[in-house]
């Protein structure tokens, strides 16, 4: 509870004007870090000339697909609304609004919106370096995103739809240098063009409606093809895989109980780390496998 | 649980202020600055508002990784609150911000003055010293001329050997080129050593030119108290205000003229500081000579993308998994090129990302009630949703208490609330969640703070009151907040029904109204001719007619 890790006021006030104090005047409070001045000087010198190029690693050759599927080991969650979903708010509003914060097929226990993505690939095949840049497009209806968790590359363009009934407004912050947006939409034909990415996001960020507070996404842009949201069948397939190689995956849910929603979960052959990552080797010309079962531990339900 | 502070506490944890500040402060020279690290994880002091490690559960302590690398890093950058200093490239005035930087009053004079001379003489030394680098890179030139000419010659033989697919010949040009690579080689170091000292003279003579203005330790005696000496927000009087004071770190401002994913223009941070903020606690410095407010403005840029620098060596060591090495790559060029460029780029664009109506497009009708009318329709209905946060009848009373709104900074507080929640929850021993909470917590210092829509009756606004204002609102909305921002304005009859620039004006107009609606739905400076007939509620599209908005929340201008 708050309450009991809550010092009296008196005590926060004035111990926090003494803390604040020292940040105030200038004097450090930052005493566990002590400059290492020589490190410093060195950083602070100029190069005559730009720093060398990156060093070479194994890049395998060929390509490859991963298949599979994720399977929750408990019981299928009962469907229940969105929380904060208020059928009084808005008056066009009217279809009460699921929660699909943590989706599981009813039949084959598949887990939908898992989120993988290759963390570093080694190389990209040529289909994707050519390709044009396409319109990705994230839509909502029914006062709820279409996408509960969406993925796509920094090359594509990111649009944002409204195909709703009512006005809403799409309000997320990308971070990492990319510009922030909040977008008003107009009903059913409201259309926002993302100015586009200056770099990849390394793990989801929210994209809310300030308008309907129920409304919640999360929306990753990665620097290459690799990533794939599970459907509602839990499976997934990525092509074109560098091949020969190992490539570390990243696996993702927003009910993750691992750092940063990371999941974590079994497969025959391959290891998960803690973080929610699993390495593999795709065999060229072929595909690899991994079907995985989620413990209900792994999620913070 | 809402606390309502007595003014005795304020007075005596103002005393608690002012004591560390008096005394602390005001012997420059004595104490060694620095800023503060975003990444604060094993100070004990930083647990003070929020409980201690025992108390959160906390069993041990993040070793965040790349911290020593980050400090260092930042100091090599920005220097420190008493001795600023920028890379050129930067394009900032370091001359300004040394102004503004140090002890109120700025460091002793014999302090600045024994720096000063320690530059020139360093700065003489390597002048003279260029010489001897000139000349061997002159003749290291001259000397590899002959073997440059040589491998030119070889090289179409070269390319001629490996169409032909000669191996034996081709391994016989090799082999004759490599003879030459010694002297071209040295050449080419002999040219970086001569570039690596002339960058350096040209550091030293950036650096030596800012001394020409006295520093004055502005920031610290107009600023600090509220932003924090690393302009985090988080100052000593932070805590008593609402809205706290802007932190700078996320280089996000929310009064600006330009387009919301921009930054600032020199001329609205300048505005800020001249004008304050209506209804917040930010005065205005515009009594100060104007010399005096450019440094401030300049220097409020420099924490700001100092903090942005933080932010991205941060989110660099994490997506890279890997703490950078000076020796291999993690210099000054790489800082350069991966942190401070993008940065600086970003504060650059910013005179080009200006919001600027079409001329002219400021036409309403000659029916002025009509026109506001077809305001007011707007701001009720359902394309613009203005009355969702703002209220029918604009009263800012839109939200219910169950929809709290928070902006950027707060979410995040807020977000580091929930898991102290989480955290308090959670069996004992669970270092997973204790170590994700304290990596969150040590960020924030203060209680989260509600956003509120604004009140619009009261007739006063943030960022001014011209029309020109609240267009820029209408459009951008506010950056790091809920309020969206309705974009370009679209053509009449556009298909993706934006409003369009004469329906920003009936808006703008409306709310520049709004003020002087006596009692809801009356317009008694229009001649009593409401468009609605005398004394009845104007029909807002999809509300109720009956909904008298003074019974909930305080009348305007209260």
């Amino acid at each position: 509870m708050l309450t009991t890790i809550r010092v009296p006021l008196f005590v926060a006030v004035v111990g926090g004007c003494f803390v604040a104090a020292c940040g105030g005047c200038g004097r450090s409070s930052d005493a566990s870090v002590s400059i290492d001045e020589n490190q410093m000087l060195a950083m602070r010198k100029p190069t005559a000339a730009s720093a060398g190029g990156a060093a070479g690693g194994e890049v395998g050759s060929g390509w490859g697909t991963l298949k599979g599927k994720f399977t929750f080991a408990g019981n299928a969650p009962a469907s229940g609304l969105l929380a904060g979903f208020d059928p009084n708010k808005d008056a066009l509003c009217k279809i009460p609004v699921k929660d699909d914060s943590f989706v599981v097929d009813p039949s084959g226990k598949g887990i939908e919106n898992v989120l993988l993505y290759v963390r570093a690939a080694p190389r990209v095949h040529p289909d994707f370096e050519s390709a044009k840049p396409k319109e990705v497009l994230f839509d909502q209806k029914e006062c709820r995103f279409l996408s509960r968790v969406f993925a796509q590359s920094i090359k594509d363009k990111y649009v944002i739809l409204n195909s709703d009934d009512p006005a809403h407004n799409s309000n997320g912050d990308p971070g990492g240098g990319n510009p922030p947006y909040n977008a008003l939409l107009s009903p059913k034909v409201g259309r926002f063009d993302y100015p586009g990415f200056k770099k990849a996001i390394n793990t989801p960020y929210e994209v809310t409606c300030s308008i309907h507070p129920w409304m919640k996404a999360y929306h990753i842009a990665r620097p290459d093809p690799y990533f794939a949201v599970t459907g509602k069948d839990g499976t997934f397939t990525i092509p074109q895989l560098p091949a020969g190689v190992d490539l570390e995956f990243q696996v993702w849910h927003e009910k993750g109980a691992a750092e940063k929603g990371g999941l974590v979960g079994k497969a025959d052959g391959v290891t998960w780390t803690p973080a929610g990552r699993f390495k593999i080797k795709i065999p060229e010309n072929g595909e690899a496998t991994v079907n995985a079962v989620v413990e209900p531990s792994a999620l913070a339900l | 649980m809402r606390h309502s502070y007595q003014p005795w506490i304020v007075c005596v944890a103002l005393l608690g202020v002012a004591a560390p500040l008096v005394v602390g402060c005001s012997k420059p020279g004595n104490s060694s600055p620095s800023f503060r690290l975003n990444t604060q994880n094993e100070d004990p002091d930083r647990y003070k508002l929020i409980g201690t490690p025992e108390q959160l559960q906390v069993k041990e302590t993040v070793n965040i990784p790349g911290r020593q690398y980050i400090a260092d890093a930042l100091v090599a950058m920005f220097g420190t609150p008493d001795r600023p200093y920028v890379f050129r490239e930067t394009a900032l005035d370091l001359k300004k911000i040394r102004m503004a930087s140090g002890p109120v009053g700025g460091l002793p004079p014999e302090v600045q003055k024994q720096e000063l001379e320690a530059l020139v003489k360093r700065y003489g030394t390597l002048k003279e010293g260029i010489v001897k680098f000139e000349d061997a890179a002159k003749k290291s030139a001259a000397e590899a001329k002959p073997a440059e000419d040589a491998v030119k010659g070889l090289e179409p033989k070269l390319a001629a050997a490996k169409t032909a697919k000669n191996t034996a010949e081709i391994a016989a040009l090799e082999k004759e080129i490599a003879t030459h690579k010694p002297l071209i080689d040295a050449k080419a170091s002999a040219a970086a050593d001569l570039a690596l000292r002339t960058n350096e003279i040209a550091d030293l003579d950036f650096e030596i030119k800012s001394y020409s203005v006295a520093q004055k330790g502005l920031y610290r005696q107009h600023c600090a108290h509220c932003h924090g000496t690393t302009g985090g927000g988080d100052g000593p009087t932070a805590l008593f205000l609402n809205p706290y004071p802007r932190d700078y770190r996320q280089g996000k401002f929310k009064f600006k003229s330009t387009e919301r994913d921009a930054k600032p223009t020199t001329a609205d941070l300048r505005r800020i500081l001249v004008d304050g903020i209506n209804d917040t606690a930010m005065p205005t410095v515009g009594l100060l000579p104007p010399d005096e407010i450019d440094a401030l403005v300049e220097y409020v840029k420099y924490l700001s993308i100092r903090g942005q620098a933080e932010q991205a060596l941060r989110d660099k060591i994490f997506g890279d998994e890997k703490v950078p090495n000076v020796e291999q790559g993690g210099g000054r060029a790489m800082l350069v090129a991966d942190i401070l460029q993008p940065i600086v780029d970003g504060w650059n664009e910013a005179e080009g990302k200006i919001i600027v109506p079409t001329a002219n497009s400021y036409k309403p009708d000659a029916d002025r009630t009509k026109w506001l009318a077809e305001g007011a329709a707007l701001f009720a209905g359902d394309r613009a949703k203005c009355y969702s946060c703002h209220g029918t009848t604009g009263l800012g009373d839109g939200r219910k208490a169950s929809e709290p709104l928070y902006d950027d900074w707060n979410k995040d507080k807020k977000f580091a609330q929930t898991k102290l929640l989480i955290a308090a929850a959670l069996e004992k021993g669970n270092t997973a969640d204790a170590t994700r909470l304290t990596n969150i917590m040590h960020s924030w210092d203060l209680p989260e703070q509600q956003q509120k829509p604004r009140n619009l009756r009261l007739n006063r606004f943030r960022f001014g009151r011209a029309p020109l204002d609240l267009y820029r609102r209408v459009y951008a909305g506010i950056n790091g907040t809920e309020m969206p921002g309705a974009g370009k304005p679209g053509a009449e009859g556009n298909a993706e029904k934006k409003l369009t620039e004469r329906e920003y004006w009936q808006l703008v107009d409306y709310v520049l109204a709004l003020p002087y609606f006596n009692e809801y739905g009356k317009l008694p400076l229009l001649d009593g001719s409401s468009p609605h007939g005398p004394g009845s509620p104007p029909p807002l599209p999809g509300h109720a007619k009956t909904a008298p908005a003074t019974t909930t929340t305080a009348a305007p201008g209260e």
